[in-house]
């Protein structure tokens, strides 16, 4: 269903928009919900189950000032869900509850591969990152996007797009320095 | 400070992720309930859900559509022309609905199903039994109302305007027992005139026709959508479109 129509039939029949749209997206939303908290310890099904309603209900609510210009219902979904995470993060770190599992080791791993000076990193150059994943190719698109972006295990992706774990690891490896290369000094 | 390029990730705007998500697909993750967040959802949004039923309707439910199955088998025969397995509407009378002529012997209520083709997001067809009850001297059902499951199911904001049978063949005259006999052929096109806002691809299309002649007798499906003829693939048959094969 195209996004136009879900939003006639939301405007029309808020249930069965409402229905049609959680069909659809909600494995997508709970999948970015659940990478967003799997770092911690605290966060529980219910918490995702909760969050997830929360961003439905958020679409719901500010559906007049969704702009179809500006990107698809897809990812206006994705970017409220991803606020949501972030807000109920710090929430529970303010409540003393918070315990990451990542350890310094894996998560630094990561980072001193692909870090960037958060002040050097211009919305115009975050665009260029973006358009360099995009140019990556299948199935290294999707790995990165599903291993960054939505923070799915390894073993996962490997699962879905019939690759072996060993594989994924060095095609992000490959990828992330691919990247660098193109996005040159900046990161 | 340092940034990963989760953080990043995570700072993208609708605009920039758009393209990255697209063919990202994502089953539910395990251990969490749909039902949940959908009822939470909606309590949140204020709309009302239906109540759910208890165990004793359900199964009374389950029981009254046992019985009207096995009802619909005479109901059946005759719509089919003692035909078991062909239930369709031989298309008789009526300005806003189809009417049937039922005989006596027929017991009410009843229902008749007929086989809805549901177009998948794949490409592939999902072939789906919808039974409608039928109530003696309320025998009317408006195509308006066979077709809404099926624009329902698919979300489509179409519904049908109007409809109308014709008749394309010409008059034969026969000879029996030694006097010549015309013979008008029966209506064998049904066009029907659909309104909406939705596009509609050919899949959905085909499996719309599929629908229309699992319940329908005529020979030719005729389509306008909007005022303009409907074509499929390509085509628009002049003489009207005939059972698509899945």
């Amino acid at each position: 269903m195209k996004d136009d129509v879900l939003l006639k039939l939301l405007r029309k029949h808020p249930d069965k928009g409402l229905s049609a749209l959680m069909e659809r997206y909600m494995g997508l939303i709970c999948t970015v919900i659940k990478g967003c908290f799997s770092p911690y310890t605290c966060f529980s099904a219910e918490d995702i189950e909760e969050c997830a309603s929360d961003v439905f209900y958020e679409f719901y609510k500010s559906m007049e000032n969704f702009r179809p210009e500006q990107g698809s219902i897809k990812s206006y979904l994705c970017a409220i869900a991803k606020h949501k995470t972030i807000d109920v993060i710090r929430k529970r770190a303010f409540e003393n509850t918070l315990i990451s599992l990542d350890s310094d080791e894996e998560f630094l791993q990561i980072a001193g591969d692909f870090t960037v000076e958060a002040e050097l990193l211009l919305a115009e150059e975050r665009k260029a990152l973006f358009a360099e994943i995009n140019a990556l190719g299948e199935p290294d698109r999707e790995i990165i996007v599903r291993k960054f972006y939505l923070r799915e295990p390894t073993q996962a992706i490997a699962e879905r797009l019939g690759l072996s774990a060993g594989n994924v690891d060095v095609r992000t490896h490959r990828a992330l320095a691919k990247l660098r290369e193109k996005i040159g000094g900046k990161i | 400070m340092k940034k990963t390029l989760y953080d990043i990730m995570n700072e993208a705007k609708t605009d920039e992720i758009d393209t990255m998500l697209e063919n990202i697909e994502c089953e539910m993750p395990d251990g969490i309930s749909t039902k949940n967040i959908k009822e939470k959802t909606l309590k949140k949004c204020g709309i009302k859900k239906k109540k759910s039923r208890t165990l004793i309707v359900r199964y009374g439910a389950l029981a009254a559509c046992l019985a009207l199955i096995v009802a619909a088998v005479p109901t059946a025969m005759h719509f089919g022309h003692s035909n078991t397995t062909d239930r369709r509407y031989p298309e008789i009378g009526g300005e806003n609905g189809i009417y049937q002529e039922i005989t006596p012997s027929i017991a009410y209520p009843t229902s008749v199903s007929y086989t809805y083709h549901f177009p998948l997001e794949d490409g592939t067809v999902l072939c789906k039994e919808m039974f409608f009850k039928l109530e003696e001297g309320k025998m009317k059902e408006t195509w308006k109302e066979l077709l809404a499951p099926f624009f329902e199911h698919c979300a489509l904001d179409v519904t049908v305007a109007d409809w109308k049978l014709s008749t394309s063949g010409e008059k034969t005259e026969v000879s029996e027992n030694g006097q010549f006999v015309t013979h008008t052929p029966g209506s064998n096109t049904l066009t029907l005139f659909f309104e909406g806002t939705a596009e509609l691809d050919d899949h959905t299309l085909k499996c719309l026709v599929n629908t229309i002649d699992s319940i329908s007798y005529v020979k030719y499906i005729k389509l306008v959508y909007n005022g303009e003829p409907v074509a499929i693939d390509g085509e628009c048959p002049a003489e009207g479109f005939t059972n698509f094969k899945n």
